[in-house]
């Protein structure tokens, strides 16, 4: 599983992180590669171990990345000379952002606009990565037209940025001007390295121990009959996907940058517990900040952002969160979980906050996770009806409070939920920062040790496959 | 200071060398080609050509190959399922952890195809001429039910059996009364999901009593134990390796038997029991030697009648006990076996058909609506 693309194309096989193939062949290649040539040619070989990367499963989506970077190359030098002609330096803009979201939309979005006019889908598969380079490219050249950062001349460079291979397929979105002068010179010390290490075990530690495993149980709950689930069961369920896209994705995201400093990169942190919100807007600030982040600067302040009259700027908001929504997938049920927010935020931000703000920690807490569990399932579960059949198991519409099976289920899950809910706290990092040096660094190092081979047993497993009766 | 300087050194040292030592083992070791755990061919290395690469085979083949043929992949399948055990799970791979046993779990039955099995059973008694007797073995979890955790999702075997006879309508023999009153013994493996030569012996003592002939007494025999080092399929499913090995013993001795099967182009003959395979890891075939799609087993006795044995793999250990009651016994296999039953029982002289089958292999199993005719 890869990132969030995941959740709603069947996706192209594509390389991923937590295999033994990244992990035992294609990451100690790549790294030797790399740090045995000289610092003026890494970022060559780092293209080459992309495009290597990405090509892998179907090499022919090579060509279509190739090509949109031959294009935004030349239209971001175009920019950058026609600076002073504000309105030829605008239409370059404009030819980038036409074929970037041209590409997105195709790719992602024909057969689900087709379906909903009666038409035939056309089995567009949707190329690894194109929701976050595409956004990434579309940084660039909006960067360089508003004077945050130059054009860049160095076709490798450019390339390098688009295609850098930790957040190519699941993010963090990098803009352009947070990353540029890495690009040319970055360090690359022990310090950072063994940082990354740490931060890449996380990682692989959240995606690999806690997500896959918590979910098996939602695929026993998604795969139920919904109509005899109890309210308990549901939430349960629904528990378990909250726990899973979180500790898969910032597990992704951590391995992304832990993998970025390991080749000299610092990216920013993409999650930041967002399960200890407080609320709806504090949550959106903690999760998938370099998605949040991006809209804003690139959708809703273009747009107006708060700057205009109370009607606007509803409309701003909705627009933005309509967006995200759908960014995460081809489905009604993304744009309606966009908006499940958009609305929420609204409310809050006229309404609620200052009522919210007088009631104790914990109530606030209750709240916001109850609107995030359900947001979730509203996301998890794409057909309207088994959405709507799931929330009102969650809410007692079944008439069943719990099932022995659903107390089965909590008893054998239940160390692992607890770890994760302590997990998706500051708490561990506290206690690590609390002690010593010469502590912390034997932890780690056993931690380290300890990860790799319990990790790497679970994905051994994932392909032990035996058969009872021997196949001829 | 010094000790902040000396971790990260540590840290870089202790994940490169096992990032590269991994590749290099992997690289230099040789690749196997069949895995005994997992009773499969491993995935070799995969032929390199530009089609290949550019359909995305090769990678995805290489990707296996590099999974299939990781160092140590036996151990770190152990490794996986003692985290889940520590983690407090109570199943893996589809096994439950009992304390001292493992079970394969059966929650789901597919109701359809269990309906359609029935069916066919029901049409080729009603259509045969030569009497037809159904037979269900229930699974160990149905014996084990009350050790399981509360809630454990398992199916309710005996209203399957009952809803099974009954649409049925004809000569059934119960099996689970007969092994639920001496689930005190050794009846079921403990690292394997058949039933053990003693569980076969009862199930054998109720075979007897719905054929209405007198059941060798186990006294009459001398109990042999071929081995106690056997750890079936549970033992594969599951990844936990602390059970108890189990015994394979057995009763009837393999005089005067001769057993011929036919799994190549020529016909090979042996005794009751292959003891080749008690060198292997599925000791269980040591049972007539495992699955094969036609087995006939001749004990000389030509007074006797002939039997016809429709079966599943839980056949190979109650066939000994059924020797001393036929002169013939075929075995067929519908997985492997797909011509005309009817007519090979004409052919054969058979007197007495039986079909005889695990309850969950039944309730999965599609040749049987396919092939039973």
């Amino acid at each position: 599983m890869g990132g969030l693309s995941s959740y709603t194309h069947t996706e192209v096989k594509i390389m991923v992180f937590s295999t033994t193939l990244f992990l035992y062949v294609y990451l100690p290649v790549v790294l030797f590669l790399y740090y045995i040539t000289p610092l003026k040619w890494r970022n060559a070989v780092l293209l080459i171990a992309n495009f290597v990367f990405y090509g892998w499963g179907e090499p022919i989506y090579i060509t279509v990345m190739a090509a949109s970077i031959l294009v935004d190359y030349a239209l971001g030098l175009m920019v950058g000379k026609y600076r002073n002609d504000k309105r030829r330096a605008k239409m370059y803009v404009a030819v980038s952002i036409v074929m970037n979201l041209g590409l997105l939309v195709f790719f992602k979005y024909t057969d689900f606009i087709l379906m909903n006019f009666g038409m035939k889908a056309l089995g567009i598969s949707l190329p690894v990565g194109i929701s976050f380079y595409t956004f990434q490219k579309m940084s660039y050249i909006i960067d360089v037209y508003r004077r945050d950062a130059l054009s860049q001349p160095n076709i490798v460079s450019f390339a390098t940025f688009v295609t850098l291979f930790p957040q190519l397929i699941a993010g963090p979105i990098i803009k352009y001007r947070d990353i540029d002068s890495q690009i040319a010179g970055r360090e690359h010390t022990f310090s950072k390295f063994s940082s990354g290490i740490c931060t890449f075990m996380v990682g692989l530690c959240k995606k690999v121990l806690l997500a896959n495993n918590i979910g098996m149980l939602w695929d026993i709950y998604k795969a139920g009959d919904y109509a005899s689930m109890s309210a308990f069961g549901a939430w349960l369920g629904a528990l378990a996907f909250t726990f899973q896209i979180y500790f898969d994705f910032s597990g992704y995201s951590d391995m992304a940058i832990g993998l970025g400093r390991m080749f000299g990169f610092e990216f920013k942190i993409n999650f930041n517990y967002p399960y200890i919100s407080q609320n709806i807007t504090d949550f959106w600030r903690r999760w998938h900040i370099s998605l949040g982040s991006w809209f804003r600067e690139y959708l809703y302040i273009p747009l107006g952002g708060n700057r205009c009259g109370r009607a606007r700027w509803i409309f701003n908001l909705l627009v933005v969160w309509a967006a995200t929504g759908i960014w995460h997938g081809a489905s009604w049920n993304f744009l309606f979980w966009g908006l499940y927010y958009g609305v929420i935020l609204v409310f809050e931000k006229l309404w609620f906050s200052k009522m919210l703000d007088k009631l104790p920690r914990l109530v606030r807490h209750i709240y916001s996770m109850i609107i995030v569990i359900v947001g979730w399932v509203l996301f998890a579960v794409e057909d309207a009806g088994a959405c709507i059949s799931y929330v009102g198991a969650m809410f007692g519409a079944t008439g069943l409070l719990s099932l022995p099976s659903d107390i089965y289920y909590l008893e054998s899950y239940l160390p692992i939920l607890i770890v994760m809910a302590t997990a998706s706290t500051p708490i561990a990092s506290k206690l690590y920062n609390k002690m010593s040096e010469k502590a912390r660094g034997i932890f780690a190092v056993f931690a380290v040790l300890l990860g790799m081979i319990i990790c790497t047993s679970y994905l051994v497993d994932a392909t032990y496959n035996p058969f009872l009766y021997f196949r001829f | 200071m010094e000790f902040k300087v000396k971790a990260k050194y540590v840290l870089c040292a202790v994940f490169l060398v096992i990032i590269f030592g991994v590749f290099l083992v992997n690289l230099f070791t040789p690749d196997k080609d069949f895995s005994q755990n997992e009773n499969r061919v491993l995935a070799a290395k995969p032929e390199f050509s530009a089609d290949a690469l550019m359909s995305g085979s090769y990678t995805s083949d290489f990707e296996e190959y590099v999974n299939d043929q990781f160092v140590a992949r036996d151990s770190f399948i152990a490794v996986k399922s003692m985290s889940e055990l520590i983690l407090g799970k109570h199943e893996n791979g589809g096994v439950y952890f009992l304390n001292d046993r493992l079970v394969e779990t059966f929650s789901k039955v597919d109701e359809a195809l269990f309906s359609d099995n029935i069916s066919a059973v029901r049409r080729f008694a009603d259509l045969s001429d030569i009497p037809v007797m159904f037979m269900l073995i229930p699974t160990s979890q149905e014996i084990y039910k009350d050790k399981l955790a509360y809630g454990a999702p398992c199916a309710d075997e005996k209203l399957l059996i009952s809803c099974a006879y009954d649409e049925f309508k004809g000569n059934t023999v119960d099996i689970l009364g007969a092994l639920a009153s001496c689930k005190d013994e050794y009846i079921f493996y403990r690292t394997d999901h058949h039933w053990t030569s003693l569980g076969a012996y009862y199930g054998y003592e109720a075979l007897c009593g719905a054929l209405g002939i007198e059941p060798v007494k186990l006294s009459d025999y001398e109990k042999n134990t071929l081995t106690n080092d056997f750890n079936g399929t549970l033992y594969s499913m599951s990844g936990v390796r602390f059970i108890t090995p189990d015994e394979i013993d057995v009763y009837v001795p393999s005089e005067g038997v001769t057993v011929v099967r036919y799994d190549g182009i020529e016909p090979s003959y042996g005794g009751l029991y292959y003891e080749e395979y008690l060198s292997f890891k599925d000791k269980y075939k040591v049972f007539l030697g495992g699955n094969c799609g036609r087995v006939v087993v001749k004990t000389g006795r030509e007074d006797l009648p002939k039997l016809l044995l429709l079966r599943d793999s839980y056949a190979d250990s109650i066939t000994p006990y059924l020797t001393n009651h036929f002169s013939e016994i075929h075995l067929l296999d519908l997985r492997y076996y797909k011509n005309s039953i009817t007519k090979y029982a004409a052919e054969n002289n058979i007197d007495e058909i039986l079909i005889m089958y695990g309850l969950k292999k039944f309730s999965e199993d599609t040749n049987i609506r396919a092939f039973l005719k």
